[in-house]
Formats: C-alpha cells, sequence, structure tokens
C-alpha cells in the first residue's frame, strides 16, 4: 500500500473533474476510470474499487440496452450519462474523505487558511463518510417501531430529522472536545504526527496524474 | 457571551453542513433524471427540506458568521464540482445572508433566520440562472453538452419559468423555516438547547 500526501489526492482529484468535464468518448472515459482504479488500488482502497466499477458497470449495461436513448421520461440518457460521469469524481475524491484529519489540518494552517473556513471544512469531510450509517440507523429503528410511512411526510421528515439533529449535535460536541484535548486552538504553531512532505513518490505520483491527463486529452483530441 | 465562534460551533457548522449536502445529494441523485426538476422545482423542494437543519444550526450556535461560511463552504464545493466561476456567486449570496442577520438579538430570531435561509435558497435556485445570465462562456468551457446549455437558456431566459422557479423558492425556504421553528421550539426549548 503506497501513502501519498494530501496535496496529491487533492491534484488527482481536480484533475479528474477536469477530465469528466472535456471527455466525451467513452473509450478515454473508461480508460481514465481504469487509471483511477489503479490509483485506488495502489493505496489500498479495494472495496470501494470495486463498488464503483460495479455500479458503472451496471449504469453503462443500461446505456447499452437502451442503446443510447434511455429509459423515457424516468431514466434519460442525460441522467444515465451524468451518474457515469460522476462515479469518476466520486472514484478520486475517496482518497480525501480518508485522510486523517489531523493532517488535512496540518496542511491547511500550512496555508494560513483562517480557521472559521478551515475548521468546518476538516469536520465536513470527517464527518461525510458517516452520514449514511447514521440516517440507516434512525431508518431501522423507525421501521422497527412501525413508524416508517409516507401517510404523513411532514411526521417522517420530523421523526428522521429530529434524532438526527441531536446526534450531529452531540457529535459536534463531542469531536470538538477531542479536537480542543489535542490543540486546535493553539495558537502557537501547530503539529502533526505524520511528516508534511510532498515527497519521491509524491513527485511520481505528480508526473504520471499529469502525463496520464495529458495522454487521456491527447486521445480525445484524436492526436493518437 | 463572546461573539467569537468556539471551536465547537465551527464544528456544529462542519457536521450541519456535511449533513445538508449529503441530503440535497440524496434528493438531486433521486430527482435527477427530469431536468426540468433539476432545474425548476430542485432548490424549491430543497429549500424547504433542509429548512430544519439550518434553522437548528443558526440557534444552537447565535453568533454571527454561521449564514456567510454556510455559503462559503458551499462556494468551495461549488467552485470544484462546477467551476471556480461559481465561487463569487455564492460567498456574494453568503454576504447578502450574513447581512440579513445584522443586529442586536437577531442570530436567535426565526424571523431573521427565515429571511437569512430565503436568501441562501435563492441564491441556489438561481445558480443555475446565474450560468447562463453571467458565465455563459465560463459554462461551456466546463465542457456541459450543447443540449444542456440550449435546455438551460430557453427555461432561465424566459420570465414566466424564473418567477415560477425563484417565486416557489421563497414560498418552500419560508414554509421549511416556519415549520423548522415550530419543531425546534417542541424539542429544545424546554431542555433549554435553544
Amino acid at each position: 500500500m503506497v501513502e501519498v500526501d494530501f496535496r496529491l489526492k487533492v491534484i488527482v482529484f481536480l484533475s479528474t473533474v477536469f477530465l469528466v468535464t472535456r471527455v466525451t468518448k467513452n473509450t478515454v472515459f473508461l480508460l481514465l476510470i481504469l487509471l483511477l482504479s489503479i490509483y485506488l488500488i495502489l493505496l489500498g482502497f479495494y472495496k470501494p474499487t470495486f463498488k464503483a466499477v460495479g455500479v458503472l458497470a451496471f449504469v453503462l449495461g443500461l446505456r447499452l440496452i437502451s442503446k443510447g436513448e434511455g429509459f423515457g421520461f424516468f431514466i434519460p440518457e442525460m441522467f444515465l450519462f451524468i451518474i457515469t460521469r460522476m462515479i469518476g469524481v466520486l472514484m478520486s475524491v475517496i482518497p480525501i474523505l480518508k485522510t486523517a484529519p489531523g493532517e488535512i489540518t496540518c496542511i491547511l494552517k500550512k496555508y494560513r487558511i483562517h480557521r472559521n473556513l478551515s475548521l468546518p471544512l476538516i469536520f465536513m469531510i470527517r464527518f461525510l463518510p458517516t452520514i449514511k450509517y447514521e440516517f440507516k440507523e434512525i431508518i431501522d429503528n423507525l421501521k422497527l417501531r412501525g413508524l416508517l410511512s409516507w401517510k404523513k411526510p411532514l411526521l417522517l421528515m420530523e421523526y428522521i430529522f429530529m434524532p438526527m439533529m441531536f446526534q450531529a449535535a452531540k457529535t459536534a460536541e463531542e469531536i470538538a472536545a477531542a479536537a480542543e484535548v489535542r490543540g486546535i486552538s493553539n495558537d502557537s504553531g501547530y503539529r502533526s504526527r505524520r511528516e508534511i512532505r510532498f515527497g519521491r513518490i509524491d513527485f511520481i505520483g505528480l508526473l504520471l496524474c499529469l502525463a496520464g491527463a495529458i495522454f487521456l486529452l491527447l486521445l480525445e483530441g484524436g492526436r493518437i | 457571551m463572546s461573539k467569537k465562534l468556539t471551536t465547537k460551533d465551527l464544528a456544529t457548522i462542519g457536521i450541519f453542513s456535511a449533513i445538508m449536502i449529503v441530503v440535497f445529494i440524496a434528493f438531486s441523485m433521486l430527482t435527477g433524471a427530469s431536468m426540468f426538476f433539476n432545474m425548476i422545482l430542485n432548490a424549491v423542494f430543497v429549500g424547504l427540506i433542509l429548512a430544519p437543519f439550518y434553522m437548528f444550526m443558526q440557534m444552537k450556535i447565535g453568533k454571527p458568521g454561521v449564514a456567510f461560511i454556510y455559503n462559503s463552504l458551499h462556494a468551495v464545493m461549488a467552485g470544484v464540482f462546477m467551476g471556480p466561476f461559481m465561487i463569487p456567486w455564492f460567498v456574494g449570496g453568503g454576504i447578502l445572508a450574513e447581512a440579513s442577520m445584522l443586529g442586536d438579538k437577531t442570530y436567535r430570531n426565526p424571523k431573521r433566520i427565515a429571511i437569512a435561509w430565503i436568501i441562501t435558497s435563492l441564491t441556489r435556485a438561481a445558480h443555475g440562472m446565474s450560468e447562463i445570465w453571467f458565465f455563459k462562456n465560463a459554462f461551456i468551457k466546463t465542457g456541459v453538452s450543447m443540449e444542456q446549455v440550449k435546455i438551460q437558456t430557453r427555461y432561465y431566459t424566459d420570465p414566466k419559468w424564473i418567477l415560477i422557479s425563484l417565486g416557489l423558492t421563497v414560498l418552500a425556504a419560508g414554509v421549511g423555516s416556519y415549520l423548522a421553528s415550530g419543531m425546534t421550539r417542541k424539542h429544545f426549548e424546554k431542555i433549554g438547547s435553544k
């Protein structure tokens, strides 16, 4: 498993967003997905890679079956197209979401990003992957109590949202307390246990990322 | 009480923003199949659904800066996913929303929070329009299909659809805030979380 710097992960993510909006040919897009899969596997994200590729194969299958026409009003071709593109972006964002908050904090401090923007951003990134499970737990509880019914949508909204808000407020307090203990409010320079350095592997990664992006753009433009 | 945002306040903003983003994405995925719904009604329903989270976040923190930071986080996300040209749009919306909260003892006033939420929702509702009105060239350069640009231009240059979309957004965000205010009172006032 390879460990790379947070900045390289951001560069890969931005390059992917750029490519996803530029690439129109299916072959080039699939090559991009292949490169992203290799990147994720090298970083040790096996399960998310297989999941993303599986979903992509399913959506591409739907596009093939519908012969690029979509399935009427409910699943138009444009929707399937957007989903395929979003999968590419999501694949590139996984390593960012899985980065240790301490590492992100350190980098944002290094670039002197104001704490009023950097801290919410860090807490947001930290909390994003767990939200699905929080909602699932609430919905399972409602199911068990027989309260999950669409007959009264506003009441259902209240049943789902209120526990979520209680939980989120509690989590905010716990995370903030933990961050304070670790000295997040300490103005005398923040240090991370991890070494924040754009090392040799990161430079190689950067070169490969640039080479891959240029290659795909040349392929898209029909110059190769 | 100090008006400076503490780590706990910033954690609350971050976590609630994350929830709102996830709910927004899930809702957009469910309804995204219809281009018309996405363009005209998405922000309307989002204004209604997310109002409780926004109201609670503002009530809980009750200090200046929440509206601006929430919109700035949106600006960062929009800048990354839609293009950097969208950043000033959302930051501008954030400044307006924050300005609407100015005053003494206004940061826990449901009416003021509702106004800030309506401005935030309008910023979201009109961002697609802004792509056509102000940033069309930059928008086309992001690689979006010409078919989409054509449809967006058709709807977003027609005063009827613009009025319907923005009018319904104001209404939905207002109703959402009213319901959220009731919910917050019902669940939090007695225990002193408000």
